[in-house]
């Protein structure tokens, strides 16, 4: 177990310095420069120059690669070309949005995705079809859209829900959730779809399994075989998806944050993109890095619990 | 997150026996060559404007109605496709350029070769996709295709972790062995044998990758990084159309059957090949 | 039973997660007690209007009432110097600072910290005194050495609002002299004087930033300094997203001021702000989109004010460039043959057709232009043949990427009517933009002429970019010293003279808009047809 533990932790240490290597070479492969981005159109060439000495883009990319690397270590992304903030402390104050945004999307997905999948292992065909139709066409719709058509009738028509901005968890957990609502929403049925299938396939592997027949002969109620048992064995396969889908649906907030204007890292990202605002890009790509991959770690330690095979090694 | 499992569940499908599986793949490939020569065939240029037609319903005149300033839309919306099928084709060529040779080669020298790959492939795994492309996209600007090409490496893990139990059940087919004893060279096994067994798996991989692709250049396009105004793009469709529902609801409608469509038939190629698009790390925002 | 609650456990560790981060985030709050009143409350919390005190205060914790604000970008994204800044942003930084002079919801600019004002008989010199109790919060006073430090950095590159005083300059300074501890004199540089100089001090241009901002305004970067009736909560705020702005209640005129929080939320999304604005999470939402104008006015909740002017402007009088336009026949062709109703029904709804240069609400306006220059196609015709024209000619209009929608509507009704044809060779930097009013015949553009319409026929039209032939018109230069005087008859007959010249083929005069909550706020303060909001006049209903 603490060979396991340690394992991971080494791979979730080296998709964050690989996160970081990938963006530092994007950032370093370009033609633009961090002195032209930071005095703005009208700098002379000689002006940029000496501000690109003066942040040290000059230097040689391994001694910068090195230097920023080390920073990074200590959190330190320096500051942004554009409004001159700590990257840091602009990105923390987002962090709580984007992550509150994925996770509780992950969560729904995975409660209506298990709740669907059971439904379709269990029940006739009939069900089993509707529900594949339904995860099929909730694929394969762009989340974008959906939260467009979603804002549309339930904030507009209906103003059930609030159609923008972000409510803190301080303020209250109500307004938190109602703001949180549609996007939410919107993220949640493209991965409930996914569990949806993942669950289905594995109750309907566990419920074919030799004990499960043997339960019934031995005359176990058929609910506690199906909600007890059987669902156990396919909670497994789900966890594993979970995880992935907490990747996905990070990625999907970014998207989703602008519809919604939401202060997330994602319009941070957007805006550094727009902008060119390299220590804000690579701060980022670390930050959502760790986040996925601190997520990822804490699954993974409860599947470990989880899984007696996994358990003694 | 066990790579075990999904390869034992990889079980190679009929695939064209389906109905589902019929459509979608001729959906694909309808799409795909009406999209390639729209600029031949279409009805208007796209760029061309009816400033008294504007935001209208479909009719004999505009099939899908007009947009804000009076372009028809069915000329758009299929122009619109050229650029994200050709990107996203690219990156699928990417993804398996890079994945392939690793799956080959890690399913045959399996130990530690095979280990230190796979941790490779879980690292780049766990990247969040959508934050690199949006910096890529920052440091080195809005070019879809070297873009694509970034995401294509980021996929080419996910291929690896699925298409690897794939690769290894089929070295363990005697006939490989009896090439090998026969004095067949690794390169040769590799491309005359193992390969094509693996044909069916790669062919579903590549239609539901294909599909995830052209979602995420809608995504961006939706973002704002398409290609420039009067070129069309999906993305930009859907985001032109939400900034008139209230005018002209109608326009959602259009702009969404493209991406919907697409997505649909490459998830359907490759689901009703008897497999859920189970890909880590990859899927539509 | 113990292990069949795999999933509940998963889903208990995952709840627990996001309930840290979001705690986590929070953390900053706790430290400004009183802080959080929240945003999605203060708009639909006034239904009856009875309790007018405290309508935005639904969580127990608010402090008092609260204001919040969507824009359409951010006002502040490099540094919290108005001094940098358009007009365009003032409405943030009009409550961080205090302005020598301000422009009220009137359209008019009165004193603001100023007690009184004296232009001397020439008008070179413009002397004003300060009020005497003002204070930045280290206890430094704001006194006339400030001001002096202030206006003094007027030829740094970065403070964009500084230069109209810069060097051959509508407002070009030649010195400023602290006459008293709380007087300032202004010696213009100009020999026959600035006749109504303190406009040129107002707002963003007008405010003056604390002494440590004022030595180094790199410290300006990271916070704000400034006398202003409210200060930042940094804490409660994100950078480019969201700021916090807290009532200080020592300023001299917090009276004024209705609301306790103002939040300014950066919506850049043009639907998310008309959305915020109708479903109840903002109470004001400024700069709405045409695409949005229906929906907000549907429900109310649209506020406009007129003064941007949209023209094709002719940059060759002289015929040197493209030899029909030396004919003034063919510039009032070019007019009579656009349909400009029409332009604004299919592309501009919402704006007004306009020939003339001077927006309706300003001192100038002649609507007997309009009947003058009415669409009449036939007219235009006969005009061209009379210089000999009537196979019509080519002229160019340079674009930067591609053609606007109304620029292709000139094309097609100028080769209809007229056989005129209009090309749009493209260029793909703002420089070669620029550099083509030097080879080019016309330009069309939305012009914001703010509060001083003639100040920018004396600047860019008569004798700027837009003349660099530098023809002369001695109908335009008769009239233009008494209109810049401010002398209403001098205004109208220059307006004439822009268009009977065929200088200004006015195309029409649109609105800056702006969404609000009709439950929540009494309408929406501009500051007349300068277009800004008036933040001091937002008032709660009730």
């Amino acid at each position: 177990m603490p060979l396991y533990i340690a394992k991971r932790l080494a791979i979730g240490v080296g998709t964050i310095w690989a996160a970081f290597t990938l963006t530092f070479l994007l950032v370093h492969s370009t033609d633009n420069s961090p002195g032209a981005v930071r005095l703005g159109m009208g700098a002379t060439p000689e002006e940029v120059e000496v501000e690109n000495e003066r942040l040290g883009w000059n230097r040689p990319l391994l001694t910068q690669y090195a230097d920023d690397l080390g920073k990074m270590v200590r959190l330190d992304f320096g500051q942004s070309l554009i409004n001159r903030g700590d990257v840091r402390d602009q990105l923390s104050d987002r962090l709580p949005v984007t992550a509150s945004i994925s996770v509780l999307a992950t969560l729904l997905a995975g409660i209506v995705g298990t709740a669907l999948g059971v439904v379709a292992a269990v029940r006739g065909r009939g069900t089993a079809k509707a529900v594949n139709a339904f995860s099929g066409f909730s694929l394969s719709i762009p989340s974008f859209w959906l939260g467009v058509v979603l804002v549309y009738f339930f904030a507009i028509r209906l103003d059930l829900l609030p159609a923008t901005g972000y409510s803190r968890f301080s303020e209250g957990v109500g307004s938190w959730l109602q703001s949180l609502a549609l996007p939410v929403i919107t993220l949640a049925i493209g991965g409930a779809a996914v569990v949806a299938r993942m669950a289905a396939s594995g109750m309907r592997e566990a419920l074919a399994r030799e004990y499960i027949t043997t339960l019934r002969a031995i005359g176990t109620p058929e609910w506690r075989i199906r909600y007890i048992h059987a669902l156990r064995a396919a909670s497994l396969p789900v966890v594993g998806a979970l995880g992935v889908q907490f990747i996905v649906l990070f990625g999907g907030s970014v998207i989703i944050e602008n519809l919604f204007a939401l202060p997330g890292i994602g319009q941070a990202a957007l805006f550094g993109a727009t902008g060119n605002d390299f220590p804000i890009l690579i701060g980022v790509v670390v930050m959502s890095t760790a986040v996925v991959v601190i997520t990822n770690l804490v699954l993974d330690l409860l599947t470990a619990v989880l899984d007696p095979k996994l358990r003694t090694r | 997150m066990s790579s075990i499992r999904q390869a034992k569940q990889q079980r190679i499908p009929a695939f064209l026996r389906s109905w589902g599986g019929v459509f979608g793949a001729g959906w694909l490939i309808f799409m795909f060559l009406a999209s390639i020569t729209a600029r031949w065939w279409r009805p208007y240029d796209v760029a061309e404007q009816d400033l008294i037609a504007r935001l209208q319903g479909p009719s004999s005149e505009y099939w899908l109605g007009t947009d804000a300033v009076g372009r028809d839309l069915f000329s758009r919306v299929f122009t619109a496709g050229a650029l994200p099928l050709q990107a996203s084709a690219v990156m699928v060529l990417v993804a398996f350029g890079i994945g392939l040779p690793l799956i080959l080669i890690a399913a045959e020298r399996g130990g530690r070769v095979e280990e230190a790959i796979g941790r490779f492939a879980e690292t780049i795994m766990s990247l969040p996709s959508t934050v690199i492309l949006l910096a890529a996209i920052g440091a080195i600007g809005n070019r879809i295709y070297p873009v694509m090409m970034i995401f294509g490496l980021l996929v080419s893990a996910a291929l690896y972790r699925i298409l690897i139990g794939v690769a290894k059940s089929s070295r363990q087919h005697l006939y490989i062995d009896a090439a090998r004893v026969d004095g067949m060279g690794s390169i040769r096994v590799n491309l005359a044998h193992v390969l094509p067994s693996m044909a069916r798996p790669i062919a579903v991989q590549a239609a539901i990758v294909y599909a995830i692709g052209l979602l995420i250049i809608n995504g961006l396009a939706f973002l704002g990084f398409g290609p420039g105004e009067p070129q069309p793009s999906w993305g930009f469709m859907i985001k032109d159309a939400s900034d008139n529902i209230f005018n002209s609801p109608w326009m959602m409608v259009p702009s969404r059957r493209r991406p919907l469509a697409h997505g649909h038939g490459g998830e359907c190629a490759g689901r009703c090949a008897g497999r859920t698009p189970r890909h880590p790390g990859v899927h539509p925002p | 039973m113990k292990q069949s609650s795999r999933l509940l456990r998963l889903l208990a560790v995952l709840l627990a997660l996001v309930l840290v981060t979001a705690a986590c985030g929070d953390n900053d709050d706790d430290a400004s007690p009183g802080a959080g009143d929240s945003v999605a409350d203060s708009g639909d919390a006034a239904p009856s209007g009875d309790d007018s005190g405290d309508s935005g205060d639904a969580a127990p914790s608010s402090g008092g009432l609260t204001l919040t604000v969507a824009l359409e970008s951010d006002y502040s994204p490099a540094t919290y110097n108005p001094q940098a800044y358009a007009l365009q942003q003032f409405p943030f930084h009009s409550l961080l600072y205090d302005s020598l002079f301000v422009t009220t919801s009137d359209g008019e600019i009165v004193p603001n910290i100023v007690t009184e004002f004296a232009t001397n008989e020439e008008a070179t010199q413009l002397t004003f005194s300060l009020r005497e109790d003002l204070v930045f919060d280290d206890g430094s006073p704001l006194d006339a050495e400030l001001v002096k430090a202030n206006l003094d950095r007027r030829l740094e590159e970065d403070l964009r609002s500084y230069s109209l005083f810069g060097e051959g300059q509508e407002g070009e300074i030649a010195d400023v002299v602290v006459s008293g501890p709380y007087e300032v004199t202004i010696h213009w540089a100009f020999e026959q004087g600035i006749a109504n100089g303190h406009e040129f001090l107002a707002d963003n241009v007008g405010a003056i930033v604390g002494p440590n901002g004022a030595a180094d305004s790199t410290t300006l970067e990271t916070a704000p300094e400034g006398s202003g009736p409210y200060r930042l909560d940094l804490d409660a705020s994100t950078r480019g997203a969201t700021y916090v702005l807290r009532k200080w209640a020592d300023h001299w005129n917090a009276d004024a001021y209705a609301y306790d929080t103002i939040i300014f939320n950066i919506i850049t999304d043009a639907q998310a702000r008309a959305n915020a604005v109708l479903s109840g999470e903002a109470d004001l939402a400024i700069k709405i989109e045409p695409n949005q104008i229906n929906q907000l006015e549907s429900e109310g909740a649209l506020a406009k004010i007129g003064g941007t002017v949209a023209a094709v402007n002719v940059l060759d009088k002289t015929g040197e460039r493209v030899p029909a336009f030396g004919f003034v026949e063919t510039r009032h062709a070019l007019s009579l043959a656009i349909d400009r109703q029409t332009i604004v029904d299919a592309l501009r709804p919402g704006a007004r057709p306009t020939v003339q240069y001077f927006p309706e609400q300003a001192v100038g306006f002649d609507p007997t232009l309009n009947e003058r220059y009415a669409y009449d196609p036939d007219r235009a015709r006969e005009l061209l043949a009379s210089v000999g024209l009537e196979d019509g000619f080519e002229v160019d209009k340079v674009v930067l990427g591609e053609p606007t929608d109304v620029e292709l509507a000139i094309q097609r009704m100028w080769q209809e009517e007229l056989g005129v044809t209009l090309n749009f060779p493209a260029v793909t930097n703002t420089g070669e933009l620029f550099a083509s009013v030097n080879t080019t015949a016309i330009i069309i553009n939305e012009w914001g002429l703010g509060l001083r319409p003639a100040g920018f026929v004396a600047g860019p039209v008569t004798s700027g970019f837009m003349n660099t032939q530098g023809a002369e018109s001695e109908a335009i230069s008769s009239v233009l010293g008494p209109a810049l005087g401010g002398n209403p008859e001098a205004l109208v007959a220059l307006n004439n003279a822009l268009v009977d010249e065929g200088w200004w083929i006015g195309l029409y005069e649109t609105f800056t808009y702006a969404g609000y909550n009709p439950d929540s706020i009494q309408g929406v303060p501009f500051g007349g047809i300068s277009g800004i909001v008036v933040m001091a006049d937002v008032e709660p209903v009730g």
